[in-house]
């Protein structure tokens, strides 16, 4: 047994205990539950899971063992070091949604960037990779020193780090509003919101597949996690108060960034553009503050980590076999790779949020949610929404359809029997959740009443 | 009978000078083993002697006592500062074994190295202004000496010229300052002093005292390097040898450190905010112009000096807050800081690429091109060095900072807690760009460096990854290193 089937059986062994968790999960209890603590001399640090965390835990294990398949056949130099970087943050990540301790939320908030660095940096094959690691390192790191910051001053003003404890703690208005800011700015860089975007299409585009598998299916959750899990509970007045700045960054990325889409040459860079599009309708759901807003955005971390995580990896298997993300060099790839045009053509529309996927679910009950408290946010919402259709539409239509481009690439190669059944558990996935959303919703919304009142 | 007690590693640090001299004169000039300038034995002898200081100053008897006529003051502060001296000097003669044998032809190096322990030690104990401003002497000459043992070489004999004119020039602004002190006040002891200080409430704000105070702490400064008085450094980190290199980068640290804090905590505590507005000035400028300077350095030695200086922007915090918890921290931060850096030289000293006689070490950023195919264990330990020197969780380097931010921001002190933010993020760029050029390097590079690598000693990969295995037992048991220094700052206040 080498490293490969190591990596591979532990990710397989989380998951399995995660689907034990779902079912000794009980739904109609609103505090947290398996909680236990650690103790590291005079500290204890506490952990716990309730529904939100478990949707999240869901979608990390779930992931993972497809990453390893994706490249169970692939020959590098430094391959072990690639998968034990993958497997640690997979523990990182699970760390991560049961703590409820701040400063353990911190430090693997933080320890994260270590394996994500070295992923990009040792996989990625153009010079410009390592260009991507830093600013994927020095983003997240410049709005981490703040939450740093700020989780320093509720220490010393609380007494504690606990995150229950947060929640029922009072600040005076400037503070509250300062700690706002600095919480804000290290989750808005993760998420990411408008003026801070700029290192995800650049690491997107230079990460391997399972690394942008990674960074779009769970990471980039992080940012909404943390909104959900400290911002929205413990400030509530702060919220309030900055709601309209939030709705206008907001609003200008959906628009903007699916604007975007439209010129760009790289697959890569339309799927992130258009996964940053959607995270920040995803904040529109959740500063939405009431009960529809925050379940429908919920529902979109999860269908977009689903439809989003499959993309990429269609997308890494075109480029393992022709070499190349532009999409001028494909054209008609349907009369030869029938198998991959389909489940490319199921996942955009899982990506235009078509009915009977989880992404239309979800982004109805955003809009519902929306509709609460202003018709102009709706506007804004929807014209993001059918620029993606746009988009989606636009670049299957580049790809799939049209004649054979045989001066570029000579031959064709439909997916094999790995890369199909690594690609149907996201299809049933997205159906499934898209059909009967009622047993996931069930699970997670007395969290969400549980922060929302 | 408590003198000899107490004293007992200075006296013993004195009898291994008198015998390391005998043995190598008589042993040098000797016919029948054909003159050998410098052996091992040398080496292997001073190792010996310092596991038997460490030894001695781990059984000292901890009681606060003024030792011969009051010139030295022995507390906790400072025989636990003397126990970590000597360890780290027994590191640093670990790990600078083989580079020395190789690469001096005379025996004096030694010498002279244990002749700056002493004054080290010292001034670690020093209780007097005089003494402290001797024993500061004796280590400045012999690291002048130590700098221009590279004879040969331009740039060493530049760096020793600038060290020496600096550094005596340094040396006469400080005296002058404490003979402004003396006029003013008549008092040269330091308890002295802090009582007088204490109870005569009478000081101006323009007077002699505050430009003694001021020329006082602008020596000491300078010879910290910290940020105006800074230009210095970064030459004489390249114009000395690897070995020289490393023994400043980490060892004067600690003597520095606590005359600093001795001055500051202990005698004037109470005027000390004549002048806090200027150390404050220097600690934001040490932050600032470490950090931005080492942006546009291509040598790893150069580098490392500007990283020097913000680290020591850090360390000055400690002095401009004025607060107990802020320097208990400083401590944990300086004892993480100098193992981390001993743990980084020691590899650096070690990987040596030998071409027809010539030796090259990783000295240009493009030697660490794919440092990490060529020695994955060291790569990846220098790579958590480098990880903890910018602070990045789990690694104790992030306690450290975790810690001094705690204390700052519990002083309220926000414009420091900017500075060290925005100073910590910058030296995370250039840190980084280490780390990337040691595993994605350009792989079609000319890996000249590497072609010509040897052997590494076993006993110096053994040390670094058994020191190394010690900082991250911190991350799991940190009350360790935070009691420590929480007993040394206590005794600086009974």
């Amino acid at each position: 047994m080498n490293i490969k089937h190591f990596t591979f059986l532990s990710s397989l062994v989380l998951y399995f205990i995660t689907a034990i968790l779902w079912i000794l999960f009980d739904p109609y209890q609103v505090t947290f539950q398996f909680l236990f603590s650690v103790h590291i001399l005079e500290w204890s640090f506490d952990f716990g899971i309730d529904g939100i965390s478990l949707v999240f835990l869901f979608l990390t294990t779930f992931f993972m063992p497809f990453c390893f398949l994706f490249s169970w056949n692939t020959k590098s130099i430094n391959i072990n070091m690639y998968y034990i970087a993958m497997l640690a943050m997979e523990l990182l990540l699970i760390c991560i949604f049961i703590t409820l301790d701040l400063v353990i939320f911190y430090i693997f908030f933080e320890a994260i960037l270590i394996p994500i660095f070295i992923m990009i940096g040792l996989q990625g094959l153009r010079a410009r990779r390592i260009h991507a690691a830093y600013l994927l390192f020095f983003y997240t790191l410049v709005g981490s020193m703040f939450m740093l910051v700020a989780i320093i001053s509720i220490y010393l003003h609380t007494g504690s780090t606990s995150i229950q404890v947060l929640w029922f703690s009072e600040f005076s208005t400037i503070r509250s509003n300062l700690l706002w800011l600095a919480f804000f700015f290290a989750f808005a860089t993760k998420v990411p919101i408008y003026p801070f975007h700029i290192w995800l299409p650049e690491a997107h585009v230079e990460a391997p597949t399972e690394g942008s598998v990674i960074l779009a299916g769970i990471l980039l959750k992080l940012g909404t996690y943390g909104f959900l899990r400290i911002l929205l509970p413990s400030f509530i007045e702060s919220t309030i108060y900055f709601i309209p700045l939030v709705y206008l960054l907001a609003s200008i990325a959906v628009i903007y960034t699916s604007l975007t889409t439209l010129r760009q040459i790289d697959i890569k860079r339309v799927i992130a553009y258009s996964s940053v599009s959607h995270m920040n309708l995803c904040i529109l759901g959740l500063f939405s503050m009431n009960l529809l807003g925050v379940t429908g955005s919920i529902l979109v971390m999860l269908g977009h980590g689903i439809v989003s995580a499959g993309l990429f990896f269609l997308i890494g298997m075109l480029y393992n076999r022709y070499k190349t993300k532009i999409i001028f060099y494909y054209s008609g790839i349907v009369q030869l790779m029938p198998l991959y045009s389909t489940a490319l053509f199921l996942l955009t529309l899982g990506n235009i949020s078509m009915p009977l996927t989880v992404n239309f679910t979800s982004e109805f009950l955003i809009l519902c949610g929306l509709l609460e408290h202003s018709i102009y946010l709706l506007v804004f919402a929807s014209i993001g929404i059918f620029l993606g259709t746009a988009y989606s539409m636009w670049l299957y239509n580049r790809l799939v359809f049209g004649t054979l481009k045989t001066t570029y690439i000579k031959y064709y190669k439909d997916m094999n029997r790995i890369e199909t059944y690594l690609i149907i558990p996201f299809i049933i996935a997205m159906l499934l959740f898209g059909i009967y959303p009622k047993f996931l919703m069930d699970m997670f919304i007395p969290g969400v009443l549980n922060i929302i009142i | 009978m408590i003198n000899f007690i107490l004293t007992l590693p200075e006296i013993y640090l004195i009898l291994l000078i008198c015998i390391l001299f005998f043995y190598n004169i008589i042993y040098a000039s000797s016919k029948k083993y054909k003159f050998p300038l410098l052996n091992e034995n040398t080496i292997n002898l001073i190792l010996l002697a310092f596991l038997y200081l460490i030894y001695i100053s781990y059984n000292q008897p901890i009681f606060d006592a003024a030792i011969l006529n009051s010139l030295f003051y022995k507390n906790t502060f400072s025989i636990t500062l003397e126990y970590f001296l000597f360890i780290i000097g027994f590191i640093f003669f670990i790990l600078t074994k083989k580079y020395t044998v190789e690469h001096f032809n005379s025996y004096e190096i030694l010498l002279i190295l244990v002749i700056s322990f002493l004054g080290m030690v010292g001034m670690i104990t020093s209780n007097h202004m005089f003494s402290m401003y001797l024993s500061l002497e004796l280590q400045s000459i012999c690291f002048y000496i130590l700098v221009a043992t590279r004879s040969k070489n331009l740039q060493a004999i530049e760096a020793s010229l600038k060290y020496f004119i600096l550094g005596s020039f340094s040396s006469a602004i400080l005296l002058f300052g404490i003979s402004y002190i003396y006029g003013y006040t008549g008092l040269v002891y330091f308890e002295d002093l802090a009582k007088f200080l204490m109870t005569y409430t009478h000081i101006e704000y323009i007077s002699a005292f505050t430009l003694g105070l001021l020329l006082l702490f602008i020596g000491l400064l300078f010879k910290i390097y910290a940020a105006p008085f800074h230009f210095w450094i970064s030459d004489i980190y390249q114009g000395a040898s690897y070995n020289i290199t490393m023994f400043f980068a980490i060892i004067p640290f600690i003597s520095f450190f606590s005359v600093l804090v001795k001055l500051v905590y202990l005698v004037f505590y109470d005027y000390i905010f004549f002048i806090k507005d200027i150390l404050l000035i220097v600690s934001i400028f040490s932050m600032l112009c470490g950090s931005i300077g080492a942006l546009y350095q291509l040598q790893f030695k150069r580098l490392m000096a500007y990283s020097s200086i913000a680290h020591i922007g850090y360390f000055l915090t400690s002095l401009v807050t004025l607060d107990i918890q802020v320097l208990l921290y400083a401590v944990n931060y300086i004892f993480l800081y100098i193992i981390t850096i001993t743990i980084i030289f020691g590899i650096i000293i070690n990987i040596e690429s030998k071409k027809f006689n010539t030796y090259k070490y990783m000295n240009n950023l493009s030697d660490f091109y794919l440092f990490a195919r060529y020695n994955k264990t060291l790569a990846f330990i220098f790579a958590l060095s480098l990880f903890s020197l910018i602070g990045v969780p789990p690694l104790p380097g992030f306690l450290a900072k975790l810690f001094l931010l705690t204390a700052l921001l519990n002083e309220t002190a926000y414009i420091l807690i900017f500075v060290v933010i925005v100073a910590s993020l910058i030296s995370a760029y250039y840190l980084l760009k280490i780390i990337k050029y040691m595993y994605f390097g350009i792989y079609n590079y000319n890996l000249y460096f590497f072609k010509f690598i040897q052997p590494i000693p076993y006993i110096n990969v053994i040390s670094i990854v058994y020191i190394t295995m010690l900082t991250l037992l911190c991350i799991l048991y940190p009350d360790f290193l935070i009691d420590i220094a929480s007993l040394m700052t206590i005794s600086l206040f009974i």
